[in-house]
């Protein structure tokens, strides 16, 4: 039996805001795909055969439809739209389609009409039963494991699938690295809780450098994105000390790289000195810093509160003393800004000395706290799926009509890169912009 | 032996609340109340955690600690908690 696992394609910034190419002088960041689907994948049965689809390469055609005895598509919200697209087109084949990932977990009656299983929540666990109803015919509706994936049983992802994918036109530098799954506590924009659960589970070391050291041998820098690592929670901190400890003594025969740690002013601003010379002493030469969701930069920036500015200046200072590269990504249009939110967060990225940044449109993902709240509130005006990217306008802002911020949110990606066209020469590195 | 543990908690704790805090460990109470008399946010308080679980090895979840007002209770839950093996 073929199984084709499929990445349906979305939306990127300069998709949904063509000019934005005529402003920013960066390369577009097309990232790798999500590490969903080459951790399940990991989970079939060695007896059957997996095939992988990156529709953002290699797109799916109605008159070329890729051949296989199952299609599995795993995405999130940006990517919904295309994927009940590709759900019924692949569904004329007549093979059994299944859908997961987030957002099918958050809305499994949404995509359920366009697919012949829904699976809701990790699809590790329940992956190998559906490897075993496909075949004898008795694919059910929907999968849902009783208790969250013990992540120490689980097999490293396979990773060789993206890798075997890449070609001259795709082929990302970094790929996304995962210490663990879950999170206690319930931030208004972040859907890890209602996905993963409330408490945090760690993938094993060896799992983790297995998957490290497989991208590594391929030349590729790996990334992380959970800023659960600084917490006490459930010894995150302890273990993610452990592996810096671990890439700090890793011999060149590893040539294990980070790119980039993704985390948030709060947590930076505390932790401890010492994790910030071991991340820097592990090569990590980048925290990628989520604004907009914490209350330092929301008080900053929405509201101008001075003791706010200035922990979030403090912040900027402690990345550049410790030499690791702050690259923001601010994100607008939270209830507490006003329209001076544009001007301050200019003004604090002129002061700070930002080289890069990014932009976002606050974006009321299905299944996190800041839908249900705008839902209940009636102010979602739009369920384009491909429209939830961060680059759009999709629900009444509190403080501005929905044409203020989107014309706001244009006007951060214009003025932050008017003075910085010399980055148009600068290394990859350095002049490459997720928009 | 608890009194040990507790004593080197308290050591340790107060070494790490006076750099979170900048006061001189001796000013600090048992009695102290983290917010409203060592004026430490919820982030600090969760940073506090952060160091002195890393430091004893300790797996703490969110519900060990729901109930922390002051210095003592910090000092007197994770001896707790160290001695009915909760070690990660």
């Amino acid at each position: 039996m073929k199984i084709l696992f499929i990445y349906p394609s979305f939306e990127r910034h300069a998709q949904s805001h063509p000019e934005l190419k005529s402003f920013v002088p960066c390369n577009e960041y097309i990232g790798p795909p999500s590490l969903g689907i080459a951790s399940v994948a990991a989970c079939t049965p060695p007896e059957m055969e997996v095939a992988f689809q990156d529709d953002r390469i290699h797109p799916v055609k109605e008159n070329n439809l890729p051949e296989a005895d199952l299609y599995a598509l795993s995405f999130f919200t940006p990517a919904a739209t295309r994927a009940i697209e590709i759900g019924q087109m692949l569904r004329q084949t007549g093979r059994p389609v299944i859908m997961g990932g987030i957002f099918p977990t958050m809305m499994p009656d949404e995509v359920a009409p366009h697919c012949d299983a829904v699976v809701i929540g990790e699809g590790e666990p329940v992956w190998p039963q559906i490897c075993q109803d496909v075949p004898r015919g008795n694919l059910k509706p929907r999968y849902q494991a009783d208790a969250p994936a013990d992540l120490a049983a689980l097999p490293p992802p396979l990773v060789n699938l993206y890798l075997q994918a890449e070609n001259d036109s795709f082929s990302p530098d970094d790929y996304p690295l995962q210490l663990s799954r879950g999170c206690p506590f319930a931030c208004t924009s972040c859907v890890v809780p209602s996905v993963m659960g409330r408490k945090i589970r760690h993938f094993p070391l060896e799992t983790v450098w297995a998957t490290l050291t497989e991208f590594s041998k391929a030349g590729k820098i790996c990334s992380l994105t959970e800023d659960t690592s600084f917490m006490f929670v459930s010894g995150a901190r302890r273990r993610f000390r452990t592996f810096l400890k671990k890439l700090i003594e890793s011999g060149p025969e590893i040539n294990a790289r980070l790119s980039y740690i993704g985390t948030s002013m709060p947590l930076l601003i505390n932790v401890d000195e010492a994790i910030l010379v071991e991340a820097r002493n592990a090569g990590i030469g980048r925290f990628y810093l989520v604004c907009g969701f914490d209350p330092i930069t929301q008080e900053a920036f929405g509201q101008g509160d001075r003791n706010a500015t200035l922990k979030a200046e403090e912040c900027i200072k402690r990345c550049h003393e410790f030499g690791i590269e702050p690259y923001i990504s601010i994100l607008v249009g939270n209830d507490g800004d006003d329209e001076g939110i544009f001007d301050r967060v200019l003004e604090f990225t002129q002061k700070t000395k930002i080289q890069i940044a990014e932009f976002a449109v606050a974006t009321p993902y299905p299944g996190t706290p800041s839908w249900k709240r705008l839902l209940y509130q009636d102010r979602i005006i739009d369920r384009t799926w491909e429209r939830y990217n961060d680059a759009n306008v999709v629900f009444r802002p509190a403080q501005m009509s929905p044409e203020r911020l989107q014309e706001g949110y244009l006007t951060l990606w214009r003025e932050f890169y008017q003075d910085k066209q010399h980055l148009k020469d600068a290394e990859k590195n350095k002049r490459t912009v997720q928009f | 032996m608890s009194e040990t543990i507790e004593e080197q908690f308290r050591i340790d704790l107060l070494d790490i609340l006076s750099k979170l805090v900048g006061l001189e460990p001796d000013k600090i109470k048992n009695a102290d109340r983290l917010r409203e008399d060592l004026g430490l946010d919820s982030l600090q308080s969760m940073e506090l955690l952060s160091r002195i679980s890393d430091k004893y090895e300790l797996d703490l979840e969110v519900e060990d600690v729901m109930n922390v007002v002051t210095v003592d209770d910090v000092i007197k839950q994770l001896a707790e908690l160290l001695r009915s093996g909760k070690p990660g």
